[in-house]
């Protein structure tokens, strides 16, 4: 009897300790849920403006080399206002899709407001930028010619064109502007 | 009031009964009796109950029931035990039975109409006790009605679970019978002492006595992983650990359920209804602290009522099995503090107040005790 009863203590002292780490996974899973909630747009799931800008800090204090891209959707509000905001998303979450699929997991990328986008191309010179953005233009255009969207795009290379990320973002936004003055859907680097 | 005991282990109802006849006849403190109640081994031939005692003591003021166990003061035995009552001053005995759980108006007037009685219920063995008492209830809320009993205990004959009563020259095979002690005092307890342990489980579904999905999980696995390990699969193990169902508004331990039986997969099964979107609890308890909780209810009684005539005691056959060597320690102990004759049984579940003495409650695992005295 002594036997039985010490093993179903054993055994309900499994029960607690099972319930201890589903409540201990259950804390992880929301604080990852609640970090993610922070740093991320959760629209297109890349970084939010604070959590993009942060990352990249790191990169500029290791004196990484890398190209900052401002990219604008060109036509944009005609989108919303034609065909509705459920269309806009679609048109967003797509362009994040493409911006994943042409770089590499080690780089950054982050929406810093409604059609406007950073991206951060680790160890890369102005034609490696070139190529990879041309690339990028080309999808967008390419899949979005129905609604005469496309993408505007800037970009400099640190610490070549700038030393701090208000300076390399200010930089490459005026190049994303030139492109924009002077006929939209392209790339400058 | 003068109450006797009087017990006897011959195996044939017969040499018992004219046993018990004897002891009674020899008994130099009674020579007669108003009521007579009677706990009987069911593996004594039911259908010679009533007229075998009828025939050896020439009366029909009587009650019988059936039961594994039985308590004889401080003894614990299978057999016959007899309790004599014989009233001094206005105390008087009353009955009620009927055969059936369906209909409860009849039982509600005579409940109504014994209100300052101590009310004993002695029940078959049936799944629908519960929801019987349930309806009881919703008409005796403001009533101040007491009652206190449980399920006769028995064991199976040809498929046929023998847990009757017997009464007016009747078998009641699937009903009750309440006997009211009038004109008496008397002081109740409930005695647990198991303690809520390990984690809440949130019931997701159940109907009656099995549990089907907790914490979204099949339920069964609760059985299944509280057998680990173990030489035996058999569930009586887990009758040192029944599961406590908390009171929705103070969290508190409302009642505790026995572990009946569970089928892998599908649920586990308890003898008492599980509700559903309850909260239930593992329990545990040594046979030290089963005891120290009956000694401490039992302290409380007599020191209310200081003199005690009978003292009677329904207590679960899984917790007289959890309590293992110490078995008899627990009759013992209420017999040596009440100082008084104690009559009881093994039951199959016990029946009595819920904490705030409005609603009746059935219950597993518990001992119900009582002290009367006449007024």
């Amino acid at each position: 009897m002594k036997k039985i009863k010490i093993q179903l203590l054993l055994n309900i002292l499994d029960e607690v300790t099972k319930r201890f780490d589903e409540l201990f996974e259950l804390k992880e899973q929301l604080l990852e849920e609640t970090n993610y909630k922070a740093t991320h747009d959760l629209l297109t799931g890349l970084y939010n403006r604070e959590a993009f800008e942060k990352e990249l800090a790191k990169w500029i204090n290791d004196n990484t080399k890398f190209c900052l891209v401002f990219l604008d959707l060109d036509n944009f509000k005609e989108v919303n206002d034609n065909y509705g905001h459920e269309k806009g998303d679609e048109i967003l979450i797509h362009t994040a899709e493409i911006m994943r699929e042409n770089l590499k997991g080690m780089d950054l990328i982050g929406r810093i407001g409604g059609d406007e986008f950073v991206m951060a191309i680790k160890d890369c010179d102005k034609v490696c930028a070139k190529h990879i953005l041309d690339a990028i233009e080309y999808e967008i255009k390419r899949h979005f010619k129905h609604f005469d969207v496309s993408a505007s795009i800037g970009g400099v290379i640190f610490p070549d064109e700038g030393e701090n990320y208000k300076d390399l973002l200010k930089k490459a936004d005026e190049k994303m502007y030139k492109v924009k003055e002077t006929g939209k859907g392209r790339v400058l680097v | 009031m003068i109450a006797r005991i009087y017990n006897s282990t011959q195996t044939i109802l017969k040499f018992a009964i004219e046993d018990i006849f004897r002891q009674f006849k020899k008994d130099f403190f009674i020579d007669d009796y108003d009521f007579l109640i009677f706990g009987i081994n069911s593996d004594y031939p039911y259908r010679d109950v009533n007229s075998t005692i009828k025939k050896i003591l020439k009366t029909d003021k009587f009650v019988a029931f059936n039961a594994i166990d039985l308590f004889a003061n401080a003894d614990t035995l299978e057999g016959i035990v007899a309790l004599f009552i014989k009233f001094e001053r206005d105390g008087a005995i009353d009955t009620y039975y009927q055969d059936n759980f369906v209909s409860i108006k009849n039982c509600v007037n005579y409940l109504k109409s014994h209100k300052d009685a101590l009310n004993i219920i002695i029940s078959g063995v049936s799944n629908q006790v519960p929801t019987f008492l349930d309806r009881i209830n919703k008409k005796i809320i403001d009533d101040d009605i007491f009652l206190i009993g449980g399920l006769s205990s028995g064991y199976l004959d040809r498929e046929e679970l023998v847990t009757y009563q017997y009464v007016d020259d009747k078998i009641i095979k699937n009903g009750f019978v309440i006997i009211s002690f009038k004109n008496v005092e008397f002081q109740k307890g409930i005695s647990l002492g198991y303690k809520p342990i390990g984690p809440i489980y949130n019931v997701n579904l159940s109907k009656d006595n099995r549990l089907y999905v907790a914490e979204y999980q099949d339920a069964s696995l609760i059985a299944k992983n509280l057998l680990n390990g173990m030489d035996s699969q058999d569930i009586t193990n887990l009758w040192y650990s029944p599961v406590v169902i908390l009171d929705d508004k103070d969290g508190e331990v409302d009642v505790v359920r026995t572990f009946k039986s569970f089928k892998e997969g599908e649920y586990v099964e308890f003898f008492g209804p599980i509700p559903n979107t309850s909260k239930v609890k593992l329990s545990f308890a040594t046979e030290d602290m089963l005891i120290e909780s009956d000694k401490k209810e039992a302290i409380k009684i007599k020191n209310k009522l200081n003199e005690i005539e009978l003292g009677l005691n329904f207590s679960c056959i899984a917790r007289q099995f959890a309590l293992g060597d110490k078995q008899n320690e627990e009759t013992k102990l209420y017999s040596e503090i009440f100082n008084a004759p104690m009559f009881g049984f093994f039951t199959f579940g016990e029946i009595g107040m819920n904490k705030t003495f409005e609603t009746f409650k059935f219950y597993n695992q518990t001992s119900l005790i009582c002290g009367i005295k006449e007024k």
